[in-house]
């Protein structure tokens, strides 16, 4: 081992001499790799961006578009005139009040592309669930001027830094976020190559098809895209099958793939399931696999069914706080209505910006949410989702 | 050139961009008839054209062969430099005073940053690229932050080029000024910098000509050819590009950024049409003024010919226009012919006021289109103030 090392450096030295680089410079030339016109001087998190935006603004919807027949996107503007703020990957929290209850539900955001979109709106896709509420009315109803609430943005499924190529694959509604990464990465990152495999079961489903297909003709080299169908026409020349994890091999293999990506899926759940086995079975890394879950809870405790008044303590940056978990309310309702500084973010159980630790007592947490079995056994709980049966002591972590 | 587009259009079609590139490289080189002009800016030439030095990726050295003139007496040897001293103590400010606080979106089409003209877009669309109105408000963000991007490079040119000077120049009164000078291009960089990083967000590498001119100034071990490249003729480009972006930004930060980086660089032509024009006329033999005025002549070419955002081409058209028609497309442009007038407006009478506009390159000039300028006044003739109430 002792031999190893100088040999190493001397190689790196190699490297590092200039008529080397100078004769990369050109042979990269005459590949068509010409070096990058730009650099992104931001910051991954821009500075003044939170993660998670604490409290609800309100905006006005300004434009809908129908993607396909089963999808919409609205473009929503901050009622106060405020640019909203978020990063590519992010989500939104929408609030409708329907039939006398709150909904709330979680849609990614893309980047307007339309012209006359207004400076810092944003603008959210809703696919039409079999038997979703929120998604429903949206599709049927939305219309330009209407007003609502929306938290957000949240989530962590973004990008970091400048990765040498990253692998977006997205299954239906699931391209949305990764429209919005691959936007982003080709126009900031002019070093990172970007590949794009999007599923669907018919070219009607394909969300955003036009918008590809300029991205891509606008980045023919840094940008490699396909369509993979699992109900292909006659004629179809693209990929074909579902995008299960020997689908997803198959196309993996086609790609000219660099070393240093970074993964990104985002999708059905059991798609997911088999791409991050497929991408295992290649030997990706679990820290390059960036997955982003959506999770539609369903009212598992009817509220009825939880008792009276309860007695609650939060402590919070060392400061303890007691407020009373009302009967009908979520346990960060009660909180956030008694003046009580818990975090939250996407209030439907999704994020995890609202994690406490339960250190007493007893809760019932809607399900499902995006707590992993582990932090359930260490005992953490989602405020936005839960309701106290028993006197808690709950504690925030450390920031 | 007919010959080698169609040459280049037998390549295959990765190669055909970077083949073009060098053609013209080679023409640039060719063009220079005089083999003093070619051997003080060829090797620079094959550093910034061919190896792209400036774009690797890593920093950049450059070695420089300047001797440092010590004065043990600190003489008070010339006046005018002591006044322009004087002047430009008092006339320091800080970059953090700018109003930083305001906020810049580079899209929107309410403010922009630069007017519309500097692609003219029927031209392009007879080219087959129709844009629509976002991808040309786009468009206009990555020139303007390739400007920006461009007047910071040649910032940090001037920076290292001020201090070269301070060192080697003869005049105690020329280095207590230069001293001054050393400040005020850091404080540029500094407020460039500041300006793409937190407002634009976006820098564009260094132009393969600036470059080139930066790397021959860097390496010459002459102090006038440092000076008359940087002080004439780079802050002269400068001065005419800052000129046409302050009087046509509506930006409100960029404006006052550029109000005060105006009145200094009027100050640092100023110098250099008084240090150069004691030097030239008195210091230096006949035959190196005649080469420092065909170098001068090559260099206006290159400043007026090349500075062509090739870097936002590479961006943006690389597989939708050839070079050609790109350059075609920048160099027919209303905003870049604003832009050469106001460069040009100032630098030829300063080169006239410096002696290297005798009747031996009227002639080239002439031919150039560029004699119209002759009459202007030259920097020594002019202030700051008079300088910005001249673009309004």
């Amino acid at each position: 081992m002792a031999g190893v090392a100088p040999w190493i450096e001397r190689a790196r030295g190699f490297f590092r001499v200039q008529w080397v680089r100078d004769a990369r410079m050109i042979l990269d030339g005459l590949a068509g790799r010409p070096p990058p016109p730009f650099t992104s001087r931001r910051p991954a998190v821009p500075p003044g961006i939170p993660r998670t935006l604490v409290g609800a603004r309100s905006v006005r919807v300004v434009a809908v578009a129908r993607e396909t027949p089963d999808a919409i996107s609205l473009t929503l503007v901050d009622r106060s005139g405020e640019g909203i703020a978020w990063l590519p990957g992010q989500f939104f929290t929408v609030a409708i009040r329907l039939r006398g209850e709150v909904l709330r539900r979680a849609y990614s955001a893309s980047i307007p592309m339309a012209a006359a979109s207004p400076a810092g709106s944003v603008r959210l896709t809703i696919k039409r669930v079999a038997g979703g509420m929120v998604s429903q009315y949206l599709n049927d109803h939305a219309a330009v001027g209407d007003v609502m609430d929306v938290f957000g943005p949240s989530g962590s499924f973004v990008v970091e830094g400048a990765p040498a190529g990253l692998v977006l694959l997205g299954g239906g509604s699931g391209v949305t976020p990764l429209l919005a990464i691959a936007r982003d990465a080709l126009t900031r990152l002019p070093g990172t190559r970007v590949a794009f495999v999007v599923g669907n079961r018919s070219i009607g489903d394909i969300l955003f098809m036009e918008e590809l297909a300029a991205l891509e003709s606008r980045y023919p080299v840094r940008l490699a895209l396909r369509f993979v169908l699992s109900d292909p026409p006659s004629e179809w020349t693209g990929g074909t099958g579902m995008l299960d994890s020997a689908t997803t091999a198959r196309e993996l293999d086609g790609l000219s793939l660099d070393e240093g990506c970074e993964y990104f899926v985002c999708g059905p759940a059991p798609m997911m399931e088999s791409v991050r086995a497929a991408l295992q079975e290649r030997g990706v890394h679990d820290k390059s696999i960036h997955e982003e879950r959506f999770c539609a809870p369903v009212h598992s405790v009817p509220m009825a069914d939880v008792g009276g008044d309860i007695a609650m303590t939060a402590v919070l940056g060392g400061r303890e706080y007691t407020f009373v978990n009302h009967a009908h309310e979520t346990v960060l309702d009660s909180a956030l209505g008694q003046r009580v500084p818990v975090p939250y973010s996407c209030t439907m159980g999704g994020c995890g910006a609202c994690r406490m630790k339960l250190r007493e007592g007893a809760m019932t947490l809607e399900e499902p949410n995006c707590l992993s079995a582990e932090e359930r056994a260490q005992g953490y709980v989602l405020t936005c989702i839960g309701r106290a049966t028993q006197a808690c002591l709950l504690e925030a972590e450390a920031s | 050139m007919m010959f080698n587009e169609r040459l280049v259009n037998l390549l295959p079609g990765r190669m055909r961009n970077q083949v073009a590139q060098w053609f013209e490289a080679a023409e640039l080189l060719v063009e220079m008839r005089d083999p003093k002009v070619l051997a003080a800016i060829g090797p620079a030439g094959l550093r910034g054209l061919l190896l792209q030095r400036g774009k690797q990726g890593v920093p950049t050295l450059m070695p420089a062969k300047h001797q440092v003139h010590f004065d043990w007496q600190y003489p008070h040897d010339h006046e005018e430099m002591a006044t322009l001293y004087r002047r430009a103590k008092e006339g320091q400010w800080n970059g953090d005073s700018l109003p930083w606080h305001i906020d810049v979106d580079p899209l929107n089409p309410e403010v922009p940053l630069i007017p519309p003209d500097f692609i003219d877009g029927e031209k392009l669309a007879s080219f087959g690229v129709r844009l629509d109105a976002a991808e040309q408000v786009n468009l206009r963000y990555s020139l303007a932050a390739w400007m920006l991007s461009q007047f910071l490079h040649g910032e940090q040119g001037a920076l290292f080029a001020a201090a070269q000077v301070t060192e080697a120049v003869q005049f105690f009164d020329g280095k207590l000024y230069g001293s001054t000078q050393v400040m005020d291009e850091g404080r540029h960089v500094e407020v460039f910098h500041r300006y793409i990083e937190e407002k634009l967000n976006k820098l564009y590498q260094i132009n393969d000509n600036l470059y080139v001119i930066i790397d021959s100034l860097m390496t010459d071990s002459r102090w006038d050819m440092k000076f008359l490249g940087m002080q004439i003729m780079v802050e002269g480009l400068a001065l005419g590009a800052f000129g046409v972006i302050y009087k046509q930004t509506r930006e409100p930060l960029l404006k006052e950024l550029l109000r005060n980086v105006i009145q200094d660089e009027a100050r640092h032509v100023h110098y250099g049409v008084v240090a150069l024009r004691e030097q030239f006329r008195n210091h230096i033999t006949e035959r190196e003024r005649a080469e420092r005025e065909d170098w001068a002549f090559e260099v206006a070419l290159l400043m007026r010919n090349r500075f062509m955002a090739f870097e936002v081409y590479d961006e943006w058209f690389a597989h939708r226009l050839t070079r050609a028609q790109w350059r075609d497309l920048v160099s027919t442009s209303p905003g870049m012919s604003d832009f050469r007038q106001v460069m040009f407006r100032r630098l030829i009478p300063n080169l006239r006021e410096i002696g290297l506009m005798s009747p031996r390159v009227v002639p080239h000039y002439e031919r150039a289109g560029l004699m119209q300028y002759y009459d202007g006044r030259s920097a020594d003739q002019i202030t700051g103030a008079q300088l910005l109430a001249d673009l309004h």
